[in-house]
Parts: structure tokens; sequence; C-alpha cells
């Protein structure tokens, strides 16, 4: 194994137009019968003299790199290799190991046999090349720009530099937009996923490996007590678990400051998703894969450290067995437990009893391959009063806010008042100390913390916007928006897709191949990611400094100075109306269905959004109980007024209702009838007794009879009931 | 072990999980053992009393809906005559529920009769909070106990406070982490092995005075136990 091999730059021959290339290096130099010993390989053989043809300085005037990279790139498929080179490559260890992670990472799985590859291909073949096929927004086609003759000796240059692999895949100037267009396979069916994707999987599992193997010969691999002489054996004799695990919080923030809790959530993802182990991750979970030996804490520690417990599922399997989630691959080895047990059960040799042990032996033992627990820091089996308010979970020592002013004091302040109650008397203080606490003294209540709590509440201001409104003494309101994904359903979604996809395609027999790689599952974060940062990623002033345009629609919608970002899917806007939360939805709607993800129109979205207005001095535990659970695809709860649960379909629905058609009050009577008796506001709908109002709930009755829910245009009417009405 | 199995009515209940800021007390949607055990206690004397319960309910978000309310209440400080903070309290309003009481020699007596109970839980009780009615009584016998694995429905202590003395408590929860069960809930709820343990802390009272927060199991633990302590679970396999 080498120090400078870039696992991510196995397939940057894939960026090159091989067919114009070779054609330029036969004409050039006179040779009829040039092959590639592989499609994307830099390497060209003449088989009539049965040698390695010496191209790039007499053709291009470039020299020819010599590193590992440059090994693995030209070697890492061995099939149809020229005998000479064919033996000691199947005995490189960095050829071995680069060929198991380019199978991992591969879009689908390997359910799809040469033959039926070659007949899929005849099928297909009358398509053109394009851009990577997004199953989530089909319509979405990228430039793709293939390198030819003009850019090639750049690329072989840019090789010989021995780059490192973000200098390969996140040069924006460099081959970053090719690879990001650029399918892993042009071949239709399997171009579902990126070069940009494939090379960063790769290279994630290339090191997983490469620091946990063994060469116990040189075609004796062994990775956690397992031996395979090749990488296809090693799919079926290694074992590794794939994790997914959930974030959650043991605090209940009630203050601004507590919320400090989501910046170090925030700072630990961050560092946690640069792990290699890490696949695919959200604000709030991520998945990961680890060899079968090592605990889960060792991944999992910085979020105990920091306060936080985790909702873990694990999955044992084979290397080979390795789908994007716990859940899809327990699914799958359920399948294969039942036509065990059906084979037991139909051995006619076997007596009733041990037929029963066996059974039960396999449900065990299949049982503890899918563990399922729930992580905590230490807990103490027993905990003396009084206990930390925040969160319960430990031991309130400390004294809020008397600990933390007796930190900021100097020392004879400190000496004079330490032994006080709070709050402390003004006159013993220094003008100095006073200065620097004179807001803490508004608090005249004490609340006992633990440590953690009393460290996070400590961090001061992190979200300063929330800070100001909540000592504003007006009170404003406020929209906190959650946007959340559900990894679980996102596969689900995923395999209809890409089936409707095959089945476009008239691929015989889809539903055998509709098995996808973790792959699908990083391009998708790729598009979701972008999706989040044109929701809330970088504000006015990060635009500014980086230079590009600020295209955050809700920055732009309600001012840089109203929201108040948060966590990457998660922010606050301060809002002057509940009506505003329907621009909210027009903006989300608008970037969900028409730039992002328009095939999740149709089906129940994995994506979910939700929205908690109240004044900003309402308890924010409340909000998070209500944005951590989306019932629906769109969910709003306006604090003591109801709750709006829509698909969205139905969404589209609501936003597409004139708002002209209601008149100054119509709206906010429904609103006020409702408080007195919600089925006496239905009533209000149908009454013909106001013609005039009966003309204006004409759209709502119309929502009703579509299929929306009472109680779901109740709360939209409530919403929108404090709109600037207007002129019919 | 058997059990004898009331059903709970309430117009008003409010079983506060904590006070924040001294402001904010929002209500469980659960029957823990700390409450309703302590409720007992107090109409029956201090016996060895182990209870529990929950609402039944398919759907936490829907339940909190229909059946919570949020009052605003601001005591009034006698000695300032003024009215310093507002209090948010959540509420539950018109529920019922199920309680399951274990039948022990101390309360077997006790509860021989089918007339309903009449007893007061919560918090608020002052001001006309907590007051419930138990009735419906009906048995649980050891055949009817259902024992299978699915997710817990309420809120147990793993262990009693008495039963830590000189003892190190964690022993009680290296238990429960290897997937074994302990004394306390194998003797008082018939809980077998605990697969995915929830935790969190219930109070419980050492003197009139004092008391302590013992380790729990909460709502959403996944254990093997009697089937009214239950709802299905999700196996993750695919299969219901």
């Amino acid at each position: 194994m080498s120090d400078d091999l870039v696992p991510e730059m196995h397939d940057i021959g894939k960026l090159v137009d091989w067919r114009i290339i070779k054609k330029t290096i036969s004409e050039e130099l006179k040779i009829d019968d040039l092959k590639q010993v592989h499609s994307h390989s830099f390497v060209l053989w003449n088989t009539t003299a049965d040698q390695k043809v010496d191209y790039l300085k007499d053709v291009f005037g470039v020299d020819e790199p010599e590193s590992d990279t440059w090994k693995v790139i030209n070697y890492h498929h061995v099939d149809n290799l020229p005998e000479k080179l064919e033996e000691p490559l199947k005995k490189d260890v960095d050829v071995f190991l680069i060929r198991l992670a380019d199978g991992m990472a591969s879009a689908i799985s390997r359910a799809m046999t040469k033959q039926e590859k070659k007949e899929i291909e005849e099928l297909v073949k009358g398509y053109e090349k394009r851009s990577v096929y997004k199953l989530w927004h089909p319509e979405k086609i990228q430039d793709l720009n293939i390198i030819s003759i003009g850019g090639f000796p750049e690329v072989v240059n840019f090789i010989h530099g021995n780059p490192t692999g973000d200098e390969f895949l996140e040069d924006d100037k460099k081959y970053k937009q090719l690879l990001l267009a650029r399918p892993e396979e042009f071949m239709r069916s399997i171009d579902i996923t990126s070069l940009y994707t494939h090379s960063k999987l790769v290279g994630k599992f290339y090191r997983f490996f490469e620091g946990r193997i063994r060469a116990e010969a040189p075609d004796r691999i062994s990775f956690g007590g397992n031996i395979a002489n090749s990488p296809e054996n090693a799919e079926s004799q290694w074992k590794v678990k794939l994790i997914k695990c959930s974030v959650k919080l043991t605090q209940n923030p009630v203050r601004g400051s507590d919320l400090n809790v989501f910046e170090k959530l925030k700072e630990i993802m961050c560092e946690v998703s640069e792990i290699d182990n890490v696949l695919f991750n959200s604000s709030t979970e991520f998945l990961a894969i680890l060899p079968l030996y090592e605990d889960v804490e060792s991944i999992i520690k910085p979020f105990l450290d920091g306060g936080f417990y985790l909702e873990v599922e694990e999955a044992h399997t084979k290397v080979g067995n390795i789908y994007p989630t716990p859940k899809s691959i327990k699914e799958r080895e359920y399948k294969d437990l039942q036509e065990r047990i059906k084979k037991i059960n139909s051995n006619n040799n076997m007596p009733l009893e041990r037929k029963e042990e066996l059974k039960r032996e396999k449900e065990d033992e299949f049982q503890r391959k899918f563990p399922v627990k729930i992580i905590y820091s230490k807990l103490n089996p027993m905990i003396d009063i009084p206990i930390c308010e925040v969160c319960q979970m430990a031991k309130g020592d400390k004294e809020w806010p008397k600990d933390y002013v007796l930190g900021k004091l100097c020392a004879d302040c400190k000496e004079r008042v330490i032994e006080d109650e709070w709050p402390f008397n003004a006159d013993k203080l220094c003008k100095t100390c006073l200065k620097h606490i004179r807001m803490l003294f508004e608090e005249f209540l004490t609340e006992n913390l633990c440590e953690n709590c009393f460290e996070t509440r400590s961090m001061g201001h992190r979200l300063p916007k929330i800070m100001r409104w909540s000592y504003s003494e007006d009170n404003p309101k406020v929209a906190w928006v959650k946007i959340s994904i559900d990894i679980d359903k996102l596969v689900e979604v995923l395999k209809i897709l890409y089936l409707q996809y095959l089945e476009d395609l008239k691929i015989p027999d889809p539903e055998k191949y509709t098995d996808m790689r973790l792959s699908v599952f990083s391009e998708f974060q790729w598009d979701y990611n972008k999706f989040l940062s044109n929701i809330i990623g970088n504000g006015f002033k990060e635009a500014l400094i980086s230079g590009l345009n600020c295209d955050n629609k809700f920055i732009k919608g309600f001012g840089d100075k109203d929201v108040q970002a948060i966590l990457d899917d998660f922010f606050c806007i301060k809002i002057d109306k509940t009506s505003d939360v329907n621009k909210i939805l027009k903006i989300y709607n608008n970037l969900f269905t028409k730039e992002y993800f328009p095939k999740f129109k149709d089906l129940e979205s994995p994506i979910k959004l939700s929205i908690s207005c109240s004044n900003i001095k309402f308890a924010f535990f409340w909000h998070w109980k209500f944005l951590e659970n989306p019932q629906n695809d769109v969910n709003v709860n306006l604090v003591g007024k109801g709750e709006m649960h829509l698909n969205m379909g139905q969404l589209d629905e609501i936003l597409n209702l004139d708002m002209r058609q209601f008149g100054t009050h119509s709206l906010h009577k429904l609103s006020e009838v409702s408080k007195v008796s919600k089925k006496l506001s239905k009533v209000l709908l149908y009454d013909k007794g106001d013609w005039r109002l009966y003309r204006e709930y004409d759209g709502l009755r119309s929502l009703l009879e579509g299929g929306i829910d009472f109680p779901n245009i109740l709360t939209y009417a409530k919403i929108m009931s404090d709109q600037e009405r207007g002129v019919k | 072990m058997k059990f004898i199995e009331y059903t709970i009515t309430s117009d008003l209940l409010c079983m506060g999980e904590r006070i924040k800021k001294g402001q904010f007390r929002p209500t469980v949607a659960t029957i823990p053992y700390s409450q309703i055990s302590g409720a007992l206690k107090a109409v029956f004397g201090y016996k060895d009393i182990h209870a529990v319960g929950y609402f039944p309910f398919n759907n936490e978000q829907e339940f909190r809906g229909k059946h919570t309310q949020i009052l605003t209440y601001s005591p009034r400080d006698r000695a300032i005559n003024t009215s310093i903070l507002p209090l948010y309290i959540e509420y539950l309003t018109d529920v019922e529920g199920k309680v399951f009481i274990a039948e022990t020699d101390s309360i077997k007596n006790k509860l021989e009769s089918n007339e309903s109970i009449s007893i007061y839980m919560g918090a608020f009780k002052s001001k006309g909070f907590g007051s419930c009615a138990l009735k419906d009584r009906r048995k649980i016998s050891e055949e009817d106990l259902y024992i299978r694995e699915g997710t817990l429905n309420t809120r147990i202590p793993i262990v009693k406070a008495k039963d830590m003395n000189g003892m190190d408590g964690n022993s009680y929860k290296g238990l429960i982490d290897e997937g074994k069960t302990t004394e306390f809930l194998k003797d008082n709820f018939c809980i077998e092995k605990v697969i995915k343990a929830r935790y969190g802390y219930l109070f419980e009272p050492t003197s009139k005075t004092s008391g302590c927060y013992i380790l729990s199991l909460f709502e959403g633990s996944v254990v093997k136990g009697p089937g009214f302590l239950l709802r299905d679970t999700d196996r993750g396999d695919g299969n219901e």
C-alpha cells in the first residue's frame, strides 16, 4: 500500500474522449492494432507486437507519471489484460483494494450479470451520451464537455503533479464540474450517479480498508480475521457493520442561549461527516461503516461528550451486501431467512422438535445481526436533588446565573459576594464587573444546571438575532423552520423512481435490478445539500466574502436581518404576521417542485418541511417536539390555534388558491367562529344565508371537496386571516 | 405475578415533566410509576404498591392535539401584593387510560371491591387538577400476561432507592445494558429483558421532605414483558 495513492482519481480516464485520442495516436504512430488495456486506461497496447505503446512523449510531449495512482488508474480492471501484465497485478494490494472499493461504490448491485448488461446495452444503445440521470429530477441536464485532444496533455500533467483527492474533486477550475456532470457509466439504466460521487466514495472505502487490512501473503489479504484472495472473494468473506445514528438532544431548550446546543451539534456533525467511515449525513443523522470488531462508540464519542444521546441501528453483513440503510439490509436478509426456514419446514426427515429448535436458532441469530440501541454518555443510577432543570439527566450542581457571574467577576468582587444569595447586591461590585454582567441582573430566578447544560449556556450569544428578538419588548412573532429527511423513506422512494426509469427504458424484469447501492444516496446528498444551501446556506456577508451571488431564497425573501440560521436545515424567521407563513410555503414549494425534486411531488416525500409559529418568548422545546416529528410532507403549527399537515400535491392546491377572492373579513370570521366551535365554522362554509360570504368561500369548499381535511383548511384560514386583504 | 387493571378517567390532569426557569410545566402523555404509585399510596397508606398506566393512542401528537390545553397562571405574592411571573401549565383534559396495579400481599385486600376508587394525581391539586376515578376493575392472571417483545408504554424505575443502599447502582444499569432485566422489573412487572433502553429519571420520595431521582425506563424502550404494558413495535424487517 502506498501513502501517495489517491484513490479518488482511479477513474480520471473516464473524463477523456478516448475514441479521438486513440484515433490520433493510431494515425501519428501508424499503429493499426492499438488496444486500450481497459476502456478508460491510459495504457495502450500494440497487440501485434504484444507490447506497450509509449505515446505520451511522442504524440503529446508529456512525461509518463510513475506514481501508484497512475498504476491504479491504468490497471484497476484486470479482465482481459495482456498476459504479461496480468500476474503481478493480480497480487497487487493497491489494485485489490481499488477494485473492491470500486465495486462497493457502484450505482447498482451486482445483480446484473455481464450477459444481462450486454443485453441491456443492446436495448438502450440508441440513446445519446448525456449527463447524469437524476432520479428525482430527470429533466435536469448539465453540460458535458468530455476532454479531447486539447485538454489531454493537461490531464496527464495533472496526474504527474501528484495532486490530493480534494484538489482533484473540489477545484471548480479543474475537473469538478465535469465530474459532477459525467455519469459513472454512460449506459442508460445505470447512469444514475456521477463520477464525482463514485470517486468520492471509492476514496472513502479505500481508506476504510487500507488501515485495517493485513497482507498475509501476496494474494491473501486479511480483514477482521477473514482472508480473501480476490475482491470478489472479499465481498463474500469480509464482514462489516453499517450503522445509522440519529442524534438526539437530552436538553429541552427553553431560552435563546440554550439553543447553543445546536451550535455544538453543528460543529460535531461537521467534524464527524469528514471521517471516511461516514457515508451520508444530515444535520441530525448519519450512516457509517465499521468493521465488525470495532465498537460504535469509536465514532459517536464526540456526540456523547457533547451531551447528546444517540439511537443506533446496526446491520452486520458481508461487504458485498452493503445497501444504503440497516433497514434495507435487514429486509433483504429477512427474505433469505424465510427461505432457510422454508427449507427446514420442508425437511420430512427431521423431527418436529428439532425443526422448532433450528428455526428459533436461525431467528435469534438473525436478530443478533441487527441490534438497535440507544447510547447515552455516563448515566448515574441515582441522582440526589436538585436535578438539572434543562436536561433532567444529571445532577444540577451549578447555579445559574450565580456561578456564571462569579466566573466573570474580578477576584475582589468575587470574594465579597461568593457567600451571598443571587441576585448579588450591586453596591458590592466594582464598576467594571457591574458593566460586564448588567444584563444578568434582570434574572432574579436561579436555575440548577448540570455541568454540560451550564457550559452550553455559558457559550454566550451564538445566535445573536434570536437573542436580540428575545430581549426585545415587542415580543415579535417568529416561525421556526425545520427541513428533515427520512432516510428509510428515501430508500423506498428512490427504488420506486428507479423502477419507473427502468420501465420507461423497457428493460425486461426491471424489479431484478432495483437494489441500489450507497452511491445513489451520496448522489442525492449532493443535490440535497445544494437545495439546503439555496434555502439557508451562505448569508449575504459570506456571499460577499466568497464573491458568489447570494442565492438564498429565504434571506432574499425576508431580509438578512430577519433570518437566523441555526443548523443547515433549521432556521428561525422573524415575521410580521402569520400570513408570512404563506410566503415561506411558496418559496419552499417553488424550490422543491420546480428546481430540485419534482419527482418527489407525486410520492410521499422523504424530505419534510415543518414550521412552528408563536411569539419568540414561547418555550422552544414545545416547538422542537413538533419540528422533530413531521407527520406529512408539509407541517405547520400555529401555537394555540391549530396544525396543518399536507402532502406536496395538497400544498400546491392550497397555494394556488386565489386569495383575491376573499373579502375583508371572511377568513378572520371563519377563524373567530372556530374558537367557539370548529363544527360551526365548517357549517359557515356551506351557509348560504350570506350569499356574498358563501361565494367567497368557494375556493375553500373546493379544497375540502378535493380531499383536504377541514382542520387543515381551517388552520390555513387562520394563517391567512391577518393578511392585507386584496380588493375583490 | 397477578395484576389488577382499572380504567382511569380524569377531567383535568397535569403530570408535570419539570419546571423550566420556574415558568413552563409540560405534561407527560403517559402515567408514570412514580405518579400513580404515589397517588395510590396517598389513599391506601405507605404500602408496597407498584402501579403503572398509560393513555391508549396511536399517535402522540394527535392525542396531545385533542387532549392538551395550556393554562397561563400567575401566582400572587401576598407579601408584596403582586403577581410576578406567569406560569404556562400544560394539562390534559377529558382523558381515559389504563392503570395496572401489581397484586402484592399488602394491597390485595384493599382492592377486592368492585367500587370505583377516587385518587388525586399530579400537580396543582390545590387548584382543582388531578382528580381521577379508577373503575371497571379487572383481574389479570398469570396466564393472561401474554409475555412478548414490544415498545413500553409507560415509565418504570429500574430499581428502588432502598435497594441501592450500600450497593453499586451501576450493576443494575449494567444488567440492562447487557439486555437483561433487574430484580425490581422482573418481580413487580414481569419484564424479562430490556432490548432497548430509553432512559430518564423518576422522582422517588425517600422521606416526607426529601427524595432522589432514580434511573428509569421511559416510554419507547423495547422490552420483553406483559402485553398490557406494550404497544406494537416495528421489527424493521418489513414484517408487521
